[in-house]
């Protein structure tokens, strides 16, 4: 398998997204990433959870229960954006055709997997002292299931189909279309009466949080994505070993001619 | 701080195993990850290795080899730890 977009010459005028859509230029600066990412998850994550279980104040209603927000909602998040993420790069690998963005997109699928199986785990310890249920039939709690499920059916046909063109393109079909299930999660909360409680912080809002709770739920949730985005771009540079296992670049790399 | 002694904290008002379990399990979850793609990065360079080595033995087996190659890394797809 040969590359395309590296037989482009890299001009100064090709904009700079073009260069590195190439799988070998993208390689060694993910590689540049992946430390500067996990360093700042560290420093993020411990500012958010040390604000969060430290400094900010018990709930009036929930007690310190309430602290689970501080896994809970970034891991929500993650979830969500992770999957509208996967959808955009399986569309912009659809339109022109560029292996990289399928590869982002299937390196995208096993942490937005986990980051959904965290929302829910994390929601079930949650529900269970605050309303008495470890799980209702809810339409948040349920479309995050159905998210929980889009994620792993992703996953199974990507291993399902041998041809990886084909895979991909299989792939990226069930991304967008279960796409549709993101803004449901985003709304059901407003669309229905839930058991689960309402956003505390939207967008064209002011939150409705003590200011030191919310520090601590802004900081764990940068830390959180600084870890995914580190985690996904790990796994994107598996896969480029894995596909282009023979290119004349990749035998050159020193982690395997050493 | 919210904490008069570290038994306070991690009796969490009560709701520590709730607290606990949601965070514990977390962490669990998250180092497994970084384990499993650490383990498929390994299987990826130990396989690129293989296919050269086996190139380097036998000449004429290396087209062989990489006209299987395009569909011999497709099957680790999805979940992580790949052929390892």
């Amino acid at each position: 398998m040969t590359s395309t977009l590296t037989h482009f010459p890299a001009r100064g005028a090709a904009p700079l997204a073009w260069k590195y859509a190439a799988p070998a230029a993208f390689y060694p600066l993910a590689g540049k990433l992946v430390p500067m990412l996990f360093a700042a998850a560290v420093v993020l994550l411990a500012l958010g959870l040390g604000i969060g279980f430290l400094v900010a104040p018990t709930d009036a209603q929930q007690g310190d229960a309430y602290r689970i927000i501080y896994v809970h909602v970034p891991a929500a998040w993650i979830a969500m954006v992770v999957y509208l993420a996967m959808a955009f790069w399986g569309a912009v690998g659809f339109v022109f055709g560029t292996r990289l963005s399928f590869m982002l997109m299937r390196a995208l699928a096993p942490t937005g997997a986990l980051a959904a199986f965290l929302c829910l785990w994390t929601g079930a310890l949650w529900g269970r002292p605050t309303w008495g249920a470890w799980w209702v039939w809810d339409a948040r709690l349920t479309s995050v299931l159905i998210l929980l499920f889009l994620y792993l059916g992703f996953m199974a046909l990507q291993s399902a189909i041998d041809d990886p063109r084909r895979a991909d393109r299989a792939g990226a079909l069930l991304a967008l279309v279960g796409a549709v299930n993101v803004p449901v999660i985003y709304f059901s909360v407003q669309w229905w009466n839930t058991l689960h409680q309402g956003s505390s912080i939207r967008f064209g809002a002011a939150p409705t949080m003590a200011p030191d709770m919310l520090a601590g739920l802004l900081f764990s949730a940068l830390g959180a994505w600084a870890w995914a985005g580190a985690s996904v771009l790990r796994r994107l540079r598996a896969i480029v070993l894995e596909r282009e296992a023979d290119a004349a670049w990749v035998a050159q790399l020193p982690e395997v001619t050493a | 701080m919210n904490w008069h002694s570290f038994g306070d904290f991690i009796a969490m008002g009560g709701y520590g195993r709730y607290v606990w379990g949601a965070v514990g399990v977390s962490v669990v979850v998250l180092a497994i990850e970084q384990i499993a793609l650490g383990r498929r990065r390994r299987a990826a360079i130990d396989a690129i290795n293989e296919r050269r080595d086996a190139r380097a033995d036998d000449g004429f087996a290396s087209d062989a080899l990489a006209d299987d190659g395009a569909t011999r890394f497709s099957a680790s797809a999805g979940l992580d730890g790949g052929a390892a």
